[in-house]
C-alpha cells in the first residue's frame, strides 16, 4: 500500500512537473498580432477592429516544470540504484526548490472597436472566459530529510516544519477588458476578472520545529513545537464516498460556470512609446481575491512538548506520580500534539499577482510605409527587446528576464523567438509564430525548445497554441 | 508566396513541436524504494538519593515498577521495525551494588524477554558510571514486536561488607536511557 501511494507521488510529480515560471508567457507578451496578448497586456496596442476566439480553441496552454530535478535524473533505465538516484536528486534539492503546473483553456473571447466615428474609434473592448488550473509544491525539504535518515545522526538539528508548502487551485475567470488609445504614444487598459473557484487547496504559513537534542535529566529530549495548517474548499462533498461520479462532474461544471466560490481580480497596463521605436510596455495581473466559502474544512495542528522520558521511576524527582500514571500522561500530551483540529471557517485566498515589463525598440522600417499615412499602424518589420517577469510565490516571487528578437514577414506572418534566464534554466530558448490567412489567426508557441529533445530530461516546458478569427486588420 | 512561406516556418514550429520526444524512463523502479531511517527515542530515567534504598528488617530488597506499552500495537512499527537497541547508562555514588532486571512481557503476561544491568557500587562516593545496551534482533526483536508490559525490578545485592543504606547514607543513583530504532520502510 504504501509502495503503491509512493509511486503514484512520484510519478505525478515527476511526470506533470517540468516548468518553473508555469504563469509565464514571455513569447505571448508583446506578441500583439495574437488577441490573446490582452489577457497578459490590457493597455497592448490593438490594430484590429474585431477578433471572435474560436471557442475552446483560441488559447490552449500548458506549462510544466520543476525548478531542480528531472524525471531522468530519479527514472532513467539504468544499472544504478533507484534508491541511489533519489537520494542524489534529493541532494540537490533544497526547500525552495518547487514543481509548478499549470493550464489554461478559453472557452470565449471576444472583442471589438467602439467609436462614433472612424477618428474616435480608439477603445477596444474585450470579454471571454478561461478555466484555469494551477499549482505549485515547494520541497518539503526537511520532513524528507529526517524521513530519510531519522535523527540519530541529527542531534541538535532543527527540522523546521516551515518546509511544507503548496498551493492547487481550480477556477474559471470571466473577464471584461477595456482599452484605450490615447494617442500615438499611449494605450492603457484594464481588465476587471470574476474569479469562480472550483476547488482550492494550500497549506502555507506553517512553522514549528522537531528537534532531539542532550537533555538534562535524561541523555536525550526531543522537542516538539508544531503549527501547521491546511485549508481546503470544495474537496470534501467531492471526496464523499457515496457521491457518485457524475454528479462529482456535474457538481464541478456548475462551479466553473459561476457556481464556486467567487473572486473579484483586476488587470491593468499601458504602452507608452517614448519615441517612434522605443517602446516601453508594462502590467499587472491578477490583482484579487477568492472568497472560500462553501464546502470549506480546514486542519491545524497546533502543539508544544519537551519530551525526556518515563519519570520518576522509584520514586525519583520528587513527583509523587507513579509510572503508570506518568505514562499516561505522556501519551495524552503526545495525542493532544497530534490531535487534528478540524474547522469549517471561510478563508480569503490571493491570487499569484504577475507583473510584466518590456522595453521595446524597433527597427527595419517597411519600405512602402514611409508615408506614415496611419498613424498606429506600427511601420517597423523588427524588434528587439528585454521583458522582465514577476510572479509573485509562497515562498518567495520568482522572476524571469527575456531578451527577444520579432520580426514582420508580409502583413500575414510574424514570429518571435525569444531567450528567458530564470532560477531554473540558462538555455530556455523560445519560438512563437503567428500567422493570418484571411480572418484566421493561428498561433503557436513553445518555450524550452531544446527540452523537446528529450522531454524526459527537462525541468522546464511551454506551450500556448490558438485559432481567432481577426477583423478588420489596419 | 506570402502563403508558402507562412506554411514552411508553421511546418518547422510543428516538427519542433512533434519531434519531441521521451527517453525511455522505467516508473517501476519506484517499487525498489527503501528508506532506513534511524529514530531515538527517550525511554526512561531517575535520579534517587540513597535513603529511597533503605531496607528494614522483614522488608524485600527490591522496588518494583510496571509500565504499559502501547507503540507495538502500531502496525507501522511492527512492519517496519529491523532493530533496536535500548541504552543504559548508570551513575552510582552509593557504597552499594545494585542491578536492574527489566522483563518483557506479552498481553498474557508471557515474559517475552529479560535481562539484568549491574550497576557496581562506588567506593568513595565518587559515581561509577556504566553503560549497557541490549540489542533486539531476530527472536528478540520479536518479543519486544509483542510486549506490553515492561517491569523494572531494581534490586540492592546484599552484602556483608558493604555499609547498610541509612537516613544519613550520601550518593545518588541515576539511570538515563535512550532507544534506537531503525527502520527499514520499502
Amino acid at each position: 500500500m504504501l509502495k503503491r501511494k509512493v509511486y503514484l507521488w512520484l510519478s505525478l510529480v515527476f511526470m506533470i512537473i517540468i516548468d518553473a515560471n508555469a504563469q509565464n508567457k514571455q513569447i505571448l507578451f508583446g506578441l500583439n498580432d495574437v488577441p490573446q496578448t490582452l489577457l497578459i497586456n490590457p493597455g497592448a496596442k490593438v490594430d484590429y477592429n474585431l477578433h471572435i476566439g474560436i471557442p475552446l480553441l483560441s488559447h490552449i496552454h500548458l506549462n510544466i516544470g520543476s525548478s531542480s530535478v528531472s524525471a531522468q535524473d530519479v527514472f532513467e533505465n539504468n544499472t544504478i540504484n533507484f534508491n541511489t538516484k533519489l537520494r542524489n536528486a534529493i541532494a540537490t534539492l533544497n526547500h525552495k526548490d518547487f514543481w509548478t503546473f499549470t493550464q489554461q483553456l478559453e472557452l470565449l473571447n471576444v472583442g471589438f472597436r467602439i467609436g462614433n466615428t472612424n477618428f474616435n474609434r480608439n477603445t477596444y473592448l474585450s470579454f471571454g472566459l478561461y478555466q484555469e488550473a494551477d499549482a505549485i509544491a515547494y520541497f518539503p525539504n526537511d520532513y524528507v530529510k529526517l524521513a530519510l535518515e531519522g535523527n540519530q545522526n541529527n542531534i541538535n538539528k532543527r527540522f523546521d516544519l516551515s518546509h511544507l508548502n503548496l498551493r492547487a487551485d481550480l477556477l474559471t475567470v470571466l473577464h471584461f477588458g477595456y482599452n484605450k488609445t490615447v494617442s500615438k504614444q499611449f494605450t492603457y487598459g484594464f481588465r476587471a476578472k470574476i474569479y469562480s473557484s472550483a476547488f482550492s487547496l494550500r497549506s502555507f504559513d506553517n512553522f514549528g520545529s522537531l528537534n532531539t537534542r542532550l537533555g538534562s535529566n535524561n541523555i536525550f529530549e526531543h522537542h516538539f513545537n508544531v503549527n501547521l495548517k491546511l485549508q481546503t474548499s470544495g474537496f470534501t462533498s467531492l471526496l464523499d464516498d457515496e457521491t457518485d461520479s457524475q454528479l462529482t462532474l456535474k457538481e464541478i461544471q456548475s462551479r466553473l460556470l459561476l457556481g464556486g466560490d467567487l473572486g473579484l481580480g483586476l488587470d491593468f497596463g499601458f504602452t507608452y512609446n517614448i519615441t517612434n521605436q522605443f517602446v516601453l510596455e508594462a502590467s499587472v495581473q491578477d490583482l484579487g481575491f477568492v472568497n472560500h466559502k462553501n464546502d470549506v474544512q480546514n486542519y491545524k495542528l497546533i502543539g508544544n512538548y519537551t519530551f525526556e522520558g518515563i519519570d520518576p521511576l522509584f520514586g525519583g524527582a520528587g513527583n509523587q506520580n507513579s509510572p503508570e500514571g506518568f505514562v499516561e500522561d505522556v501519551a495524552e500530551a503526545f495525542d493532544d500534539l497530534f490531535a487534528i483540529d478540524t474547522t469549517q471557517t471561510k478563508f480569503t485566498t490571493w491570487r499569484p499577482i504577475k507583473i510584466n515589463t518590456a522595453l521595446r525598440y524597433a527597427f527595419d522600417k517597411e519600405k512602402a510605409n514611409t508615408c506614415d499615412c496611419n498613424q498606429y499602424l506600427n511601420p517597423y518589420l523588427s524588434e528587439v527587446g528585454a521583458q522582465l517577469f514577476m510572479i509573485k510565490r509562497p515562498v518567495q516571487p520568482q522572476f524571469a528576464l527575456t531578451l527577444y528578437y520579432y520580426r514582420r514577414l508580409f502583413n500575414t506572418f510574424s514570429l518571435k523567438t525569444s531567450y528567458t534566464i530564470d532560477s531554473y534554466s540558462y538555455s530556455n530558448f523560445g519560438f512563437g509564430v503567428s500567422t493570418q490567412i484571411g480572418a484566421f489567426n493561428l498561433y503557436a508557441v513553445a518555450d524550452n525548445l531544446f527540452g523537446f529533445n528529450n522531454l524526459s530530461n527537462t525541468t522546464y516546458q511551454s506551450f500556448q497554441f490558438g485559432l481567432n478569427l481577426i477583423f478588420d486588420n489596419k | 508566396m506570402k502563403i508558402k512561406l507562412p506554411h514552411i516556418f508553421l511546418l518547422l514550429v510543428s516538427l519542433i513541436c512533434c519531434s519531441g520526444c521521451y527517453e525511455a524512463l522505467d516508473f517501476e523502479q519506484a517499487n525498489d524504494l527503501k528508506l532506513n531511517p534511524t529514530f531515538i527515542s527517550s525511554l526512561a530515567y531517575f535520579d534517587t538519593a540513597a535513603p529511597a534504598f533503605i531496607v528494614n528488617p522483614g522488608d524485600d530488597n527490591f522496588i518494583q515498577e510496571t509500565v504499559s506499552l502501547s507503540i507495538f500495537d502500531e502496525p507501522f512499527v511492527v512492519d517496519n521495525l529491523t532493530r533496536a537497541d535500548f541504552v543504559f547508562e548508570t551513575s552510582n555514588s552509593i557504597l552499594r551494588d545494585f542491578n536492574a532486571r527489566v522483563d518483557f512481557f506479552d498481553a498474557n503476561r508471557n515474559l517475552q524477554h529479560s535481562f539484568t544491568i549491574q550497576i557496581p557500587n562506588s567506593t568513595d562516593n565518587t559515581d561509577n558510571v556504566n553503560t549497557h545496551t541490549e540489542v533486539f534482533e531476530g527472536d528478540t526483536l520479536i518479543g519486544l514486536k509483542n510486549t506490553t508490559v515492561i517491569v523494572f525490578t531494581l534490586t540492592i545485592i546484599p552484602s556483608n561488607t558493604l555499609p547498610v543504606i541509612t537516613e544519613e547514607t550520601i550518593g545518588r543513583l541515576k539511570l538515563r536511557s535512550f532507544g534506537v530504532f531503525y527502520l527499514n520502510i520499502n
